[in-house]
């Protein structure tokens, strides 16, 4: 009962024998992250995590707002960030996404409490991990918004478009 | 309960793909003909079109495609899942089909409006969603529902108009109702109106029966000097700590004789009619008050124990001590208000420097017969009675300047109410109102501006600059007609800010607490502004009066009967369905690497003993 069904075991477990039911399963993840990345309709191309109470909702509410921002992101619903495995942002990678933006909450608002704060601190590994395998750090990003900005989450994912376009395309640091 | 076998292949599995039009929409922009052409050819999918999938309609021919087709998963492309997600899983669930294996894809919020610019690119977007939902679909886990009873009691935050009248609501339904309240006394900002609009109703004549009604209700259980300090658990379910602070006077024992109050030698600025005349440490800021007891304000008090002497039934007790009460509670209703806005920052207005500039909440305490003029309107600088008073609108609101650029709504009809009893009471005084928009809206409300002007008071369309005192004391007002653009300097004897309505203190703290996000505007956010104005993304958390946005009284109490309702709903059956969202564990793979154990923010996970 002391359960508040965040996710964050679910991501750590490194064999996937716990499935946090009610929301998007590891499988379904993988499975998604396949068929949009085969596919690869748009450069640059971004995949975004977003938690359910914070940046899910921004996004809803920059929908309700008619806020407009690029076409190229396509959204994830989690639970809470910390639910977000590290496996399936470096499954992105490797499928080719150019960029993964992870959007939570403020850390204050939590709505586990600390989720984004362990969120944070795995994204902080897997910049170091992404800077090891000679991937750009920069092409991952996390931040948060209150469930009402959808101007801010607009904002975050514009700037990051841009951003990213200017690393150019996934790959492009093992060029010489 | 599943139609489906779940132990063949999973590929294999049917899907079954609405894509709704939504009116325009999303079909004004995503080419739903497109996205449906493009799925048609898919094997082992079943796609249609539809206009509204929420409608009667729509919801019809889901019902009937998931059992002609025997579909397996269904995938609705449509709005975003916390609109309709719960609607179309309960239909699911009433036509076979497991709620689990329903997945919501969010063209609407996610493509058509945001992207109308590009309608291409928003339909390539929308088809991408759909692959995605598609690919994921067969990996889908069935969810799981338990029944778990719940606690047929329930606690409201606020002891104001809203939380009363849902409490005794509730009460009335024969639910436990526990209302706690931050300050000494219950009525909130109410109590302390004199008269309310538009039919300038005497305020407290129909509040005071309706508190005290609250206060002595057997189903009532009323807290004051208290405040929520945690609140654990989940709906129908919830462990909640209050901290009451002592009183430090008995409210079953005291009479209500007053003799204390009169006898504490104690002088204080009085907070409650905002610091203007007198109270002692023995507070009871009006005889009407509910609970009749006062308290003891420790902190002020010298402990001369005089009050002690004058109390013949022995109510007061110096010995209570601060208490942590822990209640179980089934649902809980926020109803915690507002704040006047304060004016001193906004310094072109001289407030808390000039004496007769004072506001709208200041003025209507000198209305009131028990405010600290007995109901005289006066000057606060020499006490003399005012000839010419202005009120200056939007003070507060409607500002970007400031970061409020919400309306308080309020306002204008009370600024209306005031000078219309301000005249009434004292007809030859002279009463301009300087508007930035008249908006005079509610049942009667026209009228009631309409009979100010008839009784003679001046609207004038104007921001007001500055206020200045000047030296024979009186306060000039800068200010522009925006009708006839020019700059106009006036005086007047006395001038009223009408503020407008802030979050409360510590809201954000109990909206951290309660896990109800804050709107732009720093009130708490509804779950939906037009359909579930009570309700919170929190199931089992409800919203009513200005906590969650500014409001008058009337559409306060209608939003708490709302909540009081919305609750009832949730528990008379005495136990609710609720979907687990806790992780299962699959033996067969754990290594016992108990990094999930450490991972758990709530400690939630126990080795040894399995998952929760």
């Amino acid at each position: 009962v002391t359960c508040r069904g965040c996710g964050a075991c679910v991501a750590a477990c490194p064999t996937g024998a716990l499935v946090l039911s009610g929301y998007l399963n590891d499988e379904q993840i993988s499975a998604m992250l396949r068929a949009l990345l085969s596919r690869k309709s748009e450069y640059p191309l971004i995949v975004a995590f977003m938690c359910m109470w914070c940046g899910y909702a921004a996004a809803d509410n920059a929908g309700l707002n008619k806020i407009l921002y690029p076409t190229n992101i396509r959204i994830i619903r989690v639970p809470c960030t910390a639910s977000i495995s590290p496996k399936h942002v470096l499954e992105a990678f490797k499928l080719g996404a150019d960029g993964v933006m992870i959007v939570g909450c403020y850390e204050q608002d939590c709505h586990y409490r600390v989720g984004r704060v362990r969120a944070n601190e795995r994204v902080k590994v897997l910049k170091e991990l992404l800077k090891e395998v000679g991937i750009n750090p920069e092409r991952l990003m996390i931040d948060g918004v209150a469930a009402s900005e959808g101007k801010k989450v607009a904002e975050l994912m514009r700037s990051f478009t841009e951003k990213v376009a200017k690393l150019g395309p996934m790959g492009s640091e093992f060029e010489v | 309960m599943s139609q489906c076998d779940e132990s063949g292949h999973k590929e294999q599995r049917k899907v079954l793909l609405f894509v709704c039009r939504c009116g325009t929409n999303i079909a004004g922009v995503v080419d739903v003909e497109r996205v449906v052409k493009y799925f048609s050819r898919r094997e082992g999918v079943v796609v249609r079109d539809q206009d509204h999938c929420c409608s009667d309609e729509g919801i019809r021919r889901i019902r009937e495609a998931i059992r002609e087709e025997g579909a397996c998963r269904l995938i609705i492309a449509c709005c975003t899942p916390s609109l309709h997600g719960e609607l179309f899983r309960r239909v699911a669930e009433e036509s076979g089909l497991n709620k689990g294996f329903v997945e919501i894809v969010n063209i609407r919020e996610q493509c058509s409006w945001v992207h109308y610019h590009d309608p291409e690119r928003a339909t390539n977007k929308a088809i991408d969603l759909i692959e995605m939902a598609l690919a994921a679909a067969p990996y889908a886990s069935p969810a799981k529902v338990v029944k778990v009873p719940v606690e047929r009691s329930v606690l409201i935050i606020g002891g104001g108009v809203a939380g009363v009248t849902a409490a005794l609501s509730l009460a009335e339904m024969g639910f436990k109702v526990y209302l706690v309240e931050r300050e000494g006394f219950i009525g909130g900002h109410m109590a302390k109106w004199d008269k309310v609009y538009p039919t300038l109703d005497c305020s407290i004549c129909v509040l005071g029966p309706q508190v005290s009604k609250a206060y002595n209700h057997p189903n009532i259980e009323v807290l004051t000097l208290s405040e929520v300090k945690s609140v654990k658990g989940f709906p129908g379910n919830y462990e909640v700590e209050v901290l009451k602070r002592a009183r430090y006077v008995d409210e079953k024992l005291c009479n209500g004789c007053n003799k204390c109050l009169e006898v504490c030698p104690i002088q204080l600025p009085n907070e409650y009619n905002y610091g203007i005349g007198f109270r002692s440490a023995v507070v009871k800021p009006y005889p009407e008050a509910v609970p009749q007891a006062p308290y003891i304000d420790l902190r002020h008090c010298i402990g001369c124990y005089c009050c002690v002497g004058v109390c013949d039934p022995k109510a007061i007790n110096f010995k209570e001590e601060d208490r942590v009460l822990k209640l179980k509670v089934g649902a809980i209703i926020v109803a915690v208000g507002f704040k006047p806005f304060d004016p001193k920052i906004l310094e072109e207005y001289g407030y808390g420097k000039i004496p007769d500039v004072i506001t709208s909440a200041e003025y209507e305490r000198f209305l009131s017969s028990s405010g600290p003029t007995r109901g005289r309107v006066v000057r606060v600088s020499d006490g003399s009675v005012p000839k010419r008073i202005a009120f200056i609108q939007c003070v507060g609101s409607r500002s970007d300047r400031i970061g409020r650029r919400y309306c308080s709504r309020a306002c204008c009809n009370n600024a209306i109410k005031q000078a219309i009893q301000t005249k009434l009471m004292m007809p030859g005084v002279d009463i301009t109102i300087f508007y930035v928009d008249v908006r005079a809206t509610g049942k009667l409300a026209e009228e009631a501006y309409r009979r100010a002007m008839d009784l003679g008071v001046n609207f004038v369309k104007a921001r007001v600059g500055e206020l200045r005192r000047t030296k024979s004391g009186k306060v000039k007002v800068f200010y522009e007609n925006i009708l006839t653009c020019e700059f106009v300097e006036e005086e007047f004897d006395l001038v009223v800010l009408s503020v407008g309505m802030e979050p409360p203190e510590g809201l954000r703290d109990l909206a951290s607490m309660l896990g109800v996000p804050l709107s732009e505007d720093g009130f708490l956010s509804e779950y939906h502004l037009k359909l579930n104005p009570a309700d919170t993304f929190i199931k089992g958390v409800y919203l009513a009066g200005a906590c969650s946005g500014p409001k008058d009284i009337t559409e306060s109490v209608t939003q708490a009967g709302l909540a009081a309702s919305r609750v009832a709903e949730l528990l008379k059956r005495g136990e609710i369905e609720l979907e687990v969202h806790a992780p299962t564990i699959d033996r067969s793979k754990c290594k016992l690497c108990l990094n999930c154990v450490r991972a758990c923010l709530f400690g939630a996970l126990k080795a040894g003993k399995g998952v929760v």
